[in-house]
């Protein structure tokens, strides 16, 4: 028995270990003087909340709840606002975290990804007074601002150029964890390389997870055996791992959220940009000045949300008529002549329209 | 001073876990000393953010409920010698099935509630028996099983929010519950919900059946020898796929009061990872009802009292799950502390007396 | 008179323990020198001291007249002593020749063992003393008997001349006792000095030249082996007249209780492990089982509780079948056990005493209505056999692990007894018991027998199963090849049968 029981317990241990060493290095804590104490009414105070990806290790590969740290810090050296940070660890974390900011005085409380959509959904109501912001999913609440983001456009844009920069017609597609949401990365991107070229084949797969960098590279990897010249990774800091495999064997890979063309210079093609920071620092900038708009905002293509990085490195290699090409169909989706499909079933069979 | 050595001596593993829990909290404070951080500083908020008002208490409680049921979850199989290292899995699959239950089924709450409940425990349970099988006739060792079959549960969820159960929104999950499935919100503003009544009834009824009835008697002789069990006319593999069934159906009940008391639906991921966390606990309960309790408590706390700590303390949230991992680790070890226990209260050579005539 | 070996006052306290006080030994050089004595009376302790592995509380110790200090084991060893422990502290992965060299190993070269050498001087020693170890033989591939001369050899090579065995025949099957006490006999013609630890009194009275009995720690005599005897011997070691003379007759014997017909079983390779057997047993006997370890005893017992398929036959219990029944309904049926194997068989180590004294009981009256126990039933069954039984424990929720093995089994014997089947089955009740445990588990099943139980006795030692069979089956590769009265045998004639020997003149 307790051999068994030995086993048992250096298993939970190498497993805690493991957690332990996956998780993402430390962010160096909010550099700011706290005050703990409610302050009085005077201080303009905006609290950000992570889910569970948190902030990123460093500052070349930034993720989405970074962006939304960028908005925030913004806040606070142009509006002179008081910010915190609190990251969560797990998803029962999420509701005391926004009780926990929100009681505490907080004008603005800022939640940066869809999973907070249940607990603000209880919370908001509680709080009349707060202003809640949240990123990825929406909240249905008198004193929300609901920012989403039209993903699947930003993604059609470099799915075309993909589709072009392609020299074996086949590019690739790598989702984190299965969800509505990724899915409109993965029907935008099908849908703008087969405006490109019909003909095109996408190969899509899944990680499972937004945290494993190897689980990306492998995935990469194996659909570059399978012909892909170009991969595209909606996938967290998996898409780490795309960026590396693509540096090592001499494909593009395609970032994603932030600009990561800088973190291999020229094997990154392009990336498509989620401008989290200017959705949320809009929104806070509107609560500070006394305007903050609650209900839906859509963060398109036209209103300036999405789109992809100027290609600071790769800027040569891609012809100048498909960059044309490109901003022609952006034209046309911001025109509203294009309709980029939502789910891939749609994208499977998207024609662009004359 | 004898009476002392006495005292000390017959309580040596609950004092030694005290030590190692202790002594982890102390290698935590000097790593947090050796990288510029007042540990104090670090206590105050820690405990603050754990007790330090109704709030706060509430939603440590709220914590302790899944810890403390999966807990015992692991605790009934281990007195079995049945280590279910699968409690994650059947955990995640009752909360599925009592979520479905829940915005399915349509009643009133004396009934809706506990049929909610059941229906996770019933499917955590028959989970359970998969790995109970595989053992009792197929020999396979269960920790491997156990652990294989987390996959397979956690998949299947997974792909039950994602692709067949249709809901509107960008959230993976279930639409919500029915308000007569719900577990009541005992202080309004947190999270402490009806869900602890449950877990005191688990724990005493844990208690009850391993220390008060035949059948736990029996699955306690199979856990410490089954060679005697089975020389005592105890049917050993009865007993342990029993063990198994009662291990996943407390899982799968762990899973469905979260459902009912915290989340209202089944969210993809809402488990940090209660199944392995129960393992933790049991162990550092000494496998015992109560002591689960108290260790759930003292990993319940760590999980809130860290949260506080690590906004207003500067105190990396990571180094929070090191935290875990360093009180796993002396409380794995607390055999080398024994040595040392045992000769700090009896004395260097009454020790080795004692070893020798019970040799 | 030279003595080698002089042990002056020697005390070890262990706490406020007495494990030895004031012991004084005098040892001859070439003799053979038996420490006797019960377990706990200081034997291993004294050993341990000698060896290095204590340090005496006081006392002065003198090897060939000169006073020494032994510190440890390698102090030990420089003296020239060597101990061959109880439990062996071998190298299962190595051969016979690198555990015999391990640590002072033949260098080649500056690198390299010189295994060639290795083997050769192994084998040469073993040859010396008849020992008869293959050097290259892996120590997990050989017997027992084999490792203890391993254990001996490592002691010869670092020239050990003061050899002590510490219960050396515990683990040995009675052959490789004998050959061992061949090797000591040669060990001593060549001048070596043998402190032989046992409680045995027969192979003490075989092999001694001088005997020194302990009891509680202190020296109650030294004698020479010619001016004693083993009913002396153990009257000073228990402190009183002991029973160990035959059983009283039986004196009457009823109807058959069980019935066993024409058994077979087989084994998980199909090899025939019991063939054909049938006996009866009645009231008011003992029928002993005689044979050599391995020849079906173990497969007997367990298919006289359920544990044993059988491929053909019947077992009666009281004019009802009861073959292939579970083993609970075996068991409710009236067959009480003692296991052969206490520790696994018998007791839950990790149970308390109260628990263990009702275990495979836990679901009938007074300890449960069938599912709820009955906590102040089973206090007061523990509190009555601890008294009746004599179960030396500080109370009766100390757990059965920390007990020693005489008391380990009266808590078997209370239980199996004292819930009073109709059968008792007793396998190997005494193994590694000393004198006064061993005489109160035969006082109880003679009790038994004389209430009108029927007993089965399996033992392995001869003299056990003359001392209290009415009447003695011998087994022999799964057969029972004869059934006679105690009265019409010899033990001469069941070691013979026993090893497949004929026996003229079996009654009907």
């Amino acid at each position: 028995m307790n051999k068994k029981l030995y086993l048992v317990l250096s298993l939970v241990l190498v497993a805690t270990l493991a957690l332990t060493a996956c998780a993402p290095k430390e962010e160096a804590a909010p550099a700011e003087d706290v005050v703990e104490e409610a302050a009085d009414g005077d201080t303009f105070k905006v609290a950000m909340l992570t889910d569970l990806g948190g902030l990123a290790a460093s500052e070349e590969v930034k993720g989405f709840s970074d962006l939304g740290w960028d908005a925030v810090k913004q806040a606070e050296s142009e509006l002179g606002a008081e910010v915190t940070l609190l990251e969560a660890k797990e998803l029962a974390d999420l509701e005391p975290n926004l009780i926990k900011m929100a009681s505490e005085g907080y004008d603005v409380v800022v939640g940066v990804g869809y999973l907070f959509t249940d607990a603000m959904n209880a919370v908001a109501p509680q709080y009349p007074d707060t202003k809640f912001i949240i990123v990825d999913s929406t909240v249905d609440q008198p004193n929300v601002a609901s920012l989403v983001f039209a993903e699947e456009q930003g993604s059609f844009l470099v799915g075309a150029i993909a589709a072009g920069m392609s020299q074996t017609g086949t590019i690739g597609f790598i989702g984190g964890m299965e969800s509505a949401l990724i899915e409109k990365f993965e029907a935008g991107y099908i849908a703008g390389a087969r405006a490109i070229n019909p003909d095109i084949k996408v190969l899509s797969g899944y990680t499972g997870n937004f945290t494993d960098v190897a689980a990306g590279k492998e995935l990469t990897l194996t659909q570059y055996g399978q012909g892909a010249d170009i991969v595209y990774a909606a996938a967290g800091s998996c898409g780490l791992g795309t960026i590396e495999a693509a540096k090592d064997n001499g494909f593009y890979a395609i970032g994603v959220d932030t600009n990561q063309d800088g973190i291999a210079p020229g094997s990154v093609l392009t990336s498509m940009l989620k401008h989290v920071e200017v959705a949320v620092f809009n929104s806070i900038k509107g609560a500070y000045e006394g305007n903050f708009v609650t209900g839906i905002t859509t963060y398109d293509l036209a209103a300036g949300g999405v789109g992809y990085s100027p290609m600071e490195y790769t800027k040569d290699v891609v012809p100048a008529d498909l960059l044309t090409t490109v901003d022609g169909l952006a034209t046309r989706i911001i025109n509203g002549e294009i309709v980029v499909p939502t789910t891939v079933e749609e994208a499977n069979t998207f024609v662009l329209p004359e | 001073m004898h009476t002392i050595r006495k005292f000390f001596l017959k309580r040596q593993p609950v004092f030694i876990t005290v030590i190692a829990v202790v002594l982890a909290f102390f290698v935590v404070g000097i790593i947090l000393a050796a990288t510029d951080r007042n540990p104090f500083n670090a206590v105050y908020y820690f405990v603050r953010g754990a007790f330090g008002n109704v709030v706060n208490t509430a939603d440590t409680i709220s914590r302790v409920i899944p810890l403390t049921i999966a807990g015992i979850a692991f605790l009934v199989g281990a007195q079995c010698a049945v280590f279910n290292v699968g409690i994650e899995g059947q955990l995640l699959l009752g909360a599925m099935a009592s979520a479905i239950v829940g915005y399915v089924v349509k009643l009133p709450a004396y009934l809706h509630l506990p049929l909610m409940l059941l229906s996770g425990a019933l499917v955590g349970g028959l989970y359970g028996l998969i790995p109970a099988w595989l053992k009792t006739k197929r020999g396979v060792n269960e920790i491997l099983s156990t652990i294989m079959l987390n996959y397979p549960a956690t998949y299947l969820t997974h792909f039950l929010v994602l692709k067949v159960i249709p809901i509107e929104g960008v959230v993976p999950a279930t639409p919500f519950i029915e308000d007569t499935a719900r577990l009541p919100i005992l202080i309004e503003g947190t999270q402490l919900h009806a869900g602890v009544f449950v877990m005191i009834l688990v724990v005493i009824f844990a208690y009850f059946l391993l220390y008060k009835t035949s059948l736990g008697y029996e699955m306690r002789a199979v856990g410490y020898n089954k060679t005697a069990a089975r020389f005592h006319g105890i049917p050993v593999e009865k007993r342990m796929n029993f063990a198994f069934f009662l291990s996943g159906a407390l899982a799968g009940l762990a899973g469905a009061v979260e459902v009912a008391g915290v989340h209202y639906r089944f969210l993809d991921q809402f488990s940090p990872g209660y199944g392995y966390d129960s393992i933790t606990v049991a162990l550092v309960g000494l496998l015992n009802p109560f002591g689960v309790v108290i260790s759930a408590t003292l990993f319940g706390a760590l999980k809130t009292g860290i949260l506080e700590m690590s906004v207003y303390s500067g105190i990396p949230r990571q180094l929070t799950t090191l935290i875990n991992g360093i009180v796993v680790l002396f409380v794995a070890a607390k055999d080398i502390l024994g040595g040392g226990y045992a000769r700090i209260f009896r004395g260097k050579d009454t020790y080795e007396a004692e070893k020798e005539i019970s040799q | 008179m030279d003595y080698i070996l002089e042990l002056q006052d020697i005390c070890k306290h262990f706490g406020n323990v007495f494990a030895n006080d004031h012991v004084n030994l005098k040892v001859e050089k070439g003799t053979v020198h038996s420490i006797v004595g019960e377990n706990g009376a200081g034997k291993t302790t004294l050993m341990n001291i000698l060896y290095g592995l204590y340090k005496q509380t006081s006392g002065e110790i003198f090897i060939n007249g000169n006073k020494v200090n032994i510190e440890s084991p390698s102090d030990a060893i420089r003296l020239g002593v060597g101990m061959i422990h109880q439990h062996f502290k071998l190298i299962p992965a190595m051969s016979v020749a690198e555990n015999v060299m391990l640590g002072e190993e033949p260098i080649k070269g500056k690198l390299f063992l010189d295994l060639k050498k290795i083997n050769e001087s192994t084998l040469e020693l073993s040859d010396k003393y008849g020992l008869a170890v293959n050097p290259k033989s892996m120590v997990s591939d050989i017997s027992v008997g084999i490792r203890q001369r391993v254990e001996i050899l490592k002691a010869l090579y670092r020239n050990a001349n003061i050899l002590i065995l510490d219960e050396p025949t515990a683990l040995l099957t009675p052959q490789e006792s004998e050959d061992l006490f061949l090797i000591i006999e040669r060990l001593r013609k060549d001048g070596k000095t043998i402190l032989f630890i046992s409680h045995k009194l027969k192979e003490i009275m075989q092999i001694s030249d001088n005997i020194t009995i302990l009891r509680d720690g202190k020296v109650v005599d030294t004698v020479k082996k010619s001016e004693t005897d083993e009913v002396h011997l153990a009257r000073l070691m228990v402190g009183r007249d002991v029973f160990l003379k035959p059983a009283s007759k039986s004196k009457m014997i009823g109807e058959p209780i069980l019935k066993v017909e024409d058994i077979s079983a087989v084994n998980e390779y199909h090899h025939p492990v019991l063939t054909n057997v049938s006996f009866e047993v009645r009231s008011g006997e003992v029928l002993g089982v005689a044979g050599v370890d391995g020849n079906g005893q173990t497969e007997l017992v367990r298919a006289l509780i359920g544990l044993q398929t059988l491929t053909k036959g019947k077992i009666i219990l009281r004019d009802k079948e009861i073959t292939h029944l579970s083993v609970k309904k075996m068991r409710s049926a009236g067959i009480g056990v003692i296991p052969e194997d206490r520790l696994q068989e018998g007791l839950v180590e990790d149970f308390s005493v109260e628990e263990n004294l009702f275990l495979g009981l836990q679901r009938i009256e007074p300890f449960s209505n069938g599912n709820i126990i009955n906590w102040n039933a089973v206090h007061e069954n523990a509190d009555s056999l601890v008294k009746t039984f004599d179960i030396r424990t500080p109370n009766i929720n100390h757990k059965a692990r920390l007990l020693s093995g005489g008391n380990q089994q009266k808590i078997i014997v209370a239980r199996e007894i004292f819930h009073a089947p109709d059968t008792i089955i007793a396998a190997q009740p005494t193994r590694g018991l000393d004198i006064a445990a061993t005489d109160f588990v035969h006082e109880q099943l003679i009790k038994q027998r004389d209430s009108g139980k029927a007993v089965l006795l399996f033992s392995l030692s001869l003299d056990e199963i003359m001392l209290l069979s009415t009447r003695i089956a011998v087994i022999y590769k799964g057969s029972i090849v004869a059934i006679v009265s105690k009265d019409d045998v010899t033990p001469e004639d069941l070691g013979l049968m026993m090893l497949g020997g004929s026996y003229e003149h079996i009654p009907a």
